[in-house]
């Protein structure tokens, strides 16, 4: 075995690259957020633009949150602790460079593209098939780089903020991967693989495990790593910590399916979703516990200390998120929960309470020591802590108190069995005031953000003209030369076999050799998340009475098929479900309740996941031809006290046939039964489009409207819902 | 006979609540396992601490 001491140097170059990419995106990821807000309650903020509409802008807000905060605050986090908790430079410099432009590349990709309605409608998925491959690329360069640096690692154990990263590194692979298989139609647009219930149950698969193992498994990592440097004490319970890795590990990738309660998904793979995602409350808690007991003895500091303050309130919010989202899985608190505002406060509370919080802890703990300077202003740090906390516990109370609102007001019947509350908008204006509060929570936050920046620009300009090496020196890993794992347990006359092998496992050394040998590690905990899935994914997809077909829902017409294209460019289903659950409050709002095999042909799925406005599955004959286009016109001459945007450039903007065939033909390869539509998809949406042109004008509307975007949208938003309507089913 | 068929027709019904089990017996397995690794656990706690605790020695 070796013992020569070796000198080497640590990169922070590259952590000062994601702590600053961090400080920046979350202005930018806020400042978002704060404009759609403001856009809830002034909806003519959208300046008739197309690229500025709330459907669009969403998912620029919420990708700008996950993956350029978050997830640049994620690489900071992991190319800081990781070297020094391995004790080795990463194993690449070029490697670590290529990863931070090729991450930053996607996001002003992402920007650049969401904008202009290029996107696949997943959430938290909506960027196109070439910005999804550059993901795998530049996640594989990341892994290359992460597990290279473990190779050649100095110190023998590996401590459980890396496990947490490993878990991440590995499961978000899968993850992005398999949710994102799908067919390109062009450059900018693609089919997804799967339909229907099929691609809601992976998306959400997809979804939920995104919080887990993109927000949630490495900040444990960082807490576990920051925390107790910024307090100086060694975490609580290491034995804990332990617990939480592999009850996370392998509990949370059950839990998807709570997001589709009561929706055409079969209803075992709920109930599985639910009891996992209650079983989740344990284990959150005992980390957050492990968290907050690691400052004991240093709670006198956190009332000086804003690094302690940021930690102390994020992982507060953890345990508060933890709690609150194995209640929502609870069904009976979903069916009043879901698709309310509800959601969005406790998504908010976990993105902005926990991610946030913790986030900034970590950054203004990092500042002076990757800038080699003295935090520039400890006072505008306080402040920022304070802003922060009254701007999101403003922001989720009114949020919070929106959410069941809407949710009671449209479970409301009246003394003689009526809804309450028919018209839907009586809703949306019910909850206004609340989302005014919203706005002034989410400005303290983002002047909060902002405070951060500047703080972080200070320090770095006080930063020396050149960078001192940060060096270190440990002994080469030789060959493990200590304690040989074999069987300790001594065979007593009177035990048994099996007690003598349940003694064996419990005292056995198997998990001691895992955590010295990094690939057996690895491979254990993606077994784990493999196996998981496939128990949920293989009946999903296999067992026909899980999405019995009906006979009568045939695929769309080729014009249906553009104007649906235009439905999801458009992001209508950041505020439109189109999903009735078979509860009554739904039927007799709705109409007839969804069916599993209603969407067979939809490529995306567009169930939604959130009301804004009211659901469309059955909209299809409600309203005449002309009363989609006034409303596309300008939504208050239909609906006076309306807050959706105007989509008035639909009218102007010419449909492109020529991209008609390119889009049956996919789908066609898909398995979509076209028939004849494979050869003639383009004659058959003119003949289609003239028909509803000319509808709209013997109606009174414009004339002439035939080569316009609006009549393929008419088109799709006439036919939804009505292959069963017509049954009578 | 396409795979579909072969699943449809296995009658899974204790497919759901198998992993159940599996998955809190690893659970239990793990917290089991922990018991009585006090000393060892305690020195893994403070790798995070240990750089610091050179840099103290070193100042002068």
């Amino acid at each position: 075995m070796s013992t020569e001491v070796e000198k080497f140097n640590y990169d922070d170059a590259v952590v000062r690259k994601f702590a600053f990419a961090t400080a920046v995106w979350g202005v930018v990821a806020t400042l978002a957020g704060l404009w759609l807000a403001l856009m809830l309650v002034m909806p003519s903020l959208s300046f008739g633009l197309p690229q500025l509409t709330f459907g669009r802008l969403r998912p620029l807000h919420t990708n700008a949150a996950i993956f350029a905060f978050a997830g640049n605050a994620v690489f900071a986090a992991v190319y800081y602790s990781s070297q020094r908790l391995l004790k080795a430079r990463m194993f690449s410099d070029k490697l670590s460079n290529f990863h931070f432009w090729g991450w930053q590349a996607i996001i002003v990709a992402a920007a650049l593209t969401l904008p202009f309605g290029i996107t696949q409608s997943k959430e938290y998925a909506e960027l196109e098939w070439p910005i999804d491959i550059a993901i795998a690329v530049v996640w594989v360069v990341f892994a290359i780089n992460f597990f290279g640096t473990i190779a050649r690692r100095r110190e023998r154990h590996i401590y459980v903020a890396i496990w947490f990263y490993m878990a991440t590194v590995i499961t978000v692979a899968i993850l992005h991967i398999v949710n994102n298989l799908a067919l390109p139609v062009s450059a900018t647009k693609s089919y997804s693989l799967y339909a229907g219930v099929q691609d809601a149950f992976i998306q959400w698969w997809y979804g939920h495990n995104a919080v887990a193992f993109f927000l949630t498994t490495p900040f444990l990592g960082l807490m576990y790593y920051f925390l107790p440097k910024a307090a100086n004490r060694p975490v609580f319970s290491y034995r804990l910590s332990i617990l939480h890795f592999w009850s996370l590990v392998f509990i949370y990738i059950w839990a998807g399916p709570h997001h589709l309660h009561y929706t055409a998904l079969p209803e075992w793979a709920s109930t599985l979703g639910m009891l996992f995602s209650v079983m989740l409350w344990m284990p959150s808690w005992g980390g957050m516990i492990n968290g907050l007991l690691t400052l004991r003895g240093a709670w006198n500091r956190v009332s000086e200390d804003p690094v302690l303050k940021f930690f102390v309130v994020g992982v507060t919010f953890y345990g508060m998120a933890t709690f609150e989202g194995p209640l929502l899985s609870i069904k009976s608190v979903n069916a009043l929960s879901h698709y309310t505002d509800w959601t969005i406060a406790h998504v908010h509370s976990g993105a902005l309470g926990w991610n946030g919080f913790m986030t900034f802890g970590m950054l203004y703990w990092l500042a002076p020591r990757i800038f080699q300077a003295k935090l520039w202003s400890k006072k505008l740090a306080e402040l920022h802590f304070w802003f922060g906390t009254f701007g999101i516990l403003l922001y989720i109370v009114a949020i919070y108190a929106a959410g069941v609102t809407q949710g009671l007001m449209w479970r409301a019947f009246d003394a003689t069995g009526r809804l309450a509350y028919p018209d839907f908008v009586e809703t949306v204006v019910r909850i206004i005031p609340m989302y005014w509060v919203r706005v002034l929570g989410g400005s303290l936050f983002v002047t909060g953000m902002v405070m951060g920046l500047i703080n972080i620009v200070m320090t770095w300009r006080g930063r020396p003209q050149t960078y001192a090496e940060v060096s270190d020196e440990a002994p080469a890993l030789g060959p493990y030369n200590g304690f040989t794992p074999k069987l300790v347990v001594p065979r007593y006359s009177q035990m048994t076999a099996t007690g003598h092998a349940f003694v064996y496992f419990v005292k056995a050394q198997w998990h001691r050799v895992w955590e010295r040998n990094p690939l057996k590690f690895a491979l254990w905990a993606a077994a784990a998340v493999i196996v998981a899935s496939a128990f949920e994914m293989v009946p999903t997809f296999l067992i026909r009475s899980n999405v019995p077909t009906i006979a009568s829902v045939k695929p769309y017409t080729p014009l249906e098929l553009v104007g649906r294209d235009i439905y999801v460019a458009e992001g209508c289903y950041n505020c439109h479900s189109q999903m009735i659950r078979p509860i009554r409050s739904e039927t007799e709002r709705y109409g007839e309740y969804s069916k599993p095999g209603e969407f067979i042909y939809d490529r995306p799925f567009q169930w939604g996941s959130r009301r804004i406005g009211p659901d469309l599955q059955r909209i299809g004959g409600k309203y005449p031809d002309l009363w989609h286009v006034r409303h596309m016109e300008d939504p208050r001459s239909t609906t006076p006290q309306s807050i959706m945007p105007a989509y008035a450039w639909l009218e102007k903007t010419e449909l492109d046939f020529s991209s008609v065939q390119k889009r049956v033909d996919a789908m066609a390869m898909l398995g979509v039964p076209y028939g004849d539509a494979v050869l003639h998809g383009e004659r058959m949406a003119h003949a289609q489009s003239v028909e509803i042109a000319e509808r709209i004008a013997s109606q009174g509307g414009p004339k002439h409207l035939e080569n316009k975007q609006i009549v393929a949208l008419v088109a799709y938003l006439q036919r939804l819902g009505t292959d069963i309507k017509h049954q009578g089913s | 006979m396409k795979l579909s068929d072969v699943v449809s027709s296995m009658h899974l019904p204790v497919f759901a609540e198998l992993p159940l089990l599996l998955f809190m017996g690893v659970f239990l397995g793990v917290a089991l396992h922990l018991v009585g690794r006090r000393d060892e656990l305690a020195a893994m706690s403070t790798l995070p601490l240990r750089d610091d605790a050179r840099a103290r020695s070193e100042r002068p």
